[in-house]
């Protein structure tokens, strides 16, 4: 399993970058999505071994799915409204915040 | 040397969802984005398939390639102007985004090194054993990460309609 915890925290680190470099807003979701994809990845692999129970670490990372996604579709969603208020799609340009 | 069957697979897929995840880090043009983060979803699915949790996967599909992927493609549709021409990717802090990232990969990979033994799972005692886990001892949190479905999509609705306002 050495070479499955190489290759997500490659994506991991991958993900992170996207998420630290990249300017449109909509970039730094997908680096998000990346993100989560690789740690749910290696959530079910360490809890399949540490737990002695792929049944109870697919049941997990089936939650955490469900979770990302509605972290996904509620982002996505200020996203669209964030720009369409503002008309301003980057980064750096979206710096205020109101309640 | 014999190179095992799942040795080979696990490499394609393993390739294909750092290639997916390359593109979008690296990309100029969205369309790629969105290509590279399809193929990125669907090596994450293969990867779930490979571990042999054939629910994940195929919820994998669902969930991230059908749904999220499509609202992502949804959300470009209605942000981009059609007068903007091809809409070009930018980055920024490049080495400063590199450093985090290897520092990152580098706290992972030793701390997680040797610590997680191959484990097999006897076919066919996925799908049911899943079920009973859900709906036994984990029913509490799958039927919070329903409610969490709902109320997302309630607060999604609600923020967009807020903005046509």
């Amino acid at each position: 399993m050495n070479a499955l915890v190489v290759v997500t925290a490659l994506l991991l680190s991958v993900g992170l970058y996207v998420v630290l470099t990249r300017r449109d807003v909509i970039a730094v979701l997908a680096g998000v999505e990346v993100m989560l994809g690789a740690a749910n990845v290696q959530l079910v692999a360490a809890a399949s071994a540490w737990a002695g129970d792929p049944a109870l670490a697919e049941s997990l990372g089936l939650i955490v799915l469900v979770v990302a996604a509605a972290e996904a579709a509620v982002g996505l969603a200020l996203v669209v409204s964030a720009v369409r208020r503002s008309g301003r799609g980057r980064m750096e340009e979206l710096t205020e915040v109101r309640g | 040397m014999s190179v095992d069957t799942s040795q080979v697979v696990f490499a394609l897929l393993s390739v294909a969802a750092v290639w997916g995840a390359l593109a979008i880090a690296l990309t100029r043009e969205i369309a790629r984005l969105i290509l590279g983060l399809g193929v990125f979803l669907g090596a994450v699915a293969g990867l779930f398939l490979y571990l042999e949790m054939p629910v994940l996967a195929v919820a994998q599909v669902f969930v991230y390639v059908g749904g999220v992927l499509v609202l992502v493609v949804f959300a470009i549709m209605l942000l981009r102007r059609s007068d903007e021409g091809r809409p070009e990717l930018e980055s920024h802090h490049r080495r400063e985004g590199l450093a985090a990232s290897g520092a990152l990969f580098a706290v992972v990979v030793w701390s997680l090194w040797g610590r997680i033994p191959a484990v097999v799972m006897a076919p066919g005692a996925g799908m049911g054993r899943t079920a009973d886990r859900l709906l036994g001892g984990l029913l509490p949190a799958f039927e919070f990460a329903g409610v969490l479905l709902l109320a997302a999509l309630l607060a999604a609705l609600t923020i967009v309609g807020r903005a046509e306002e």
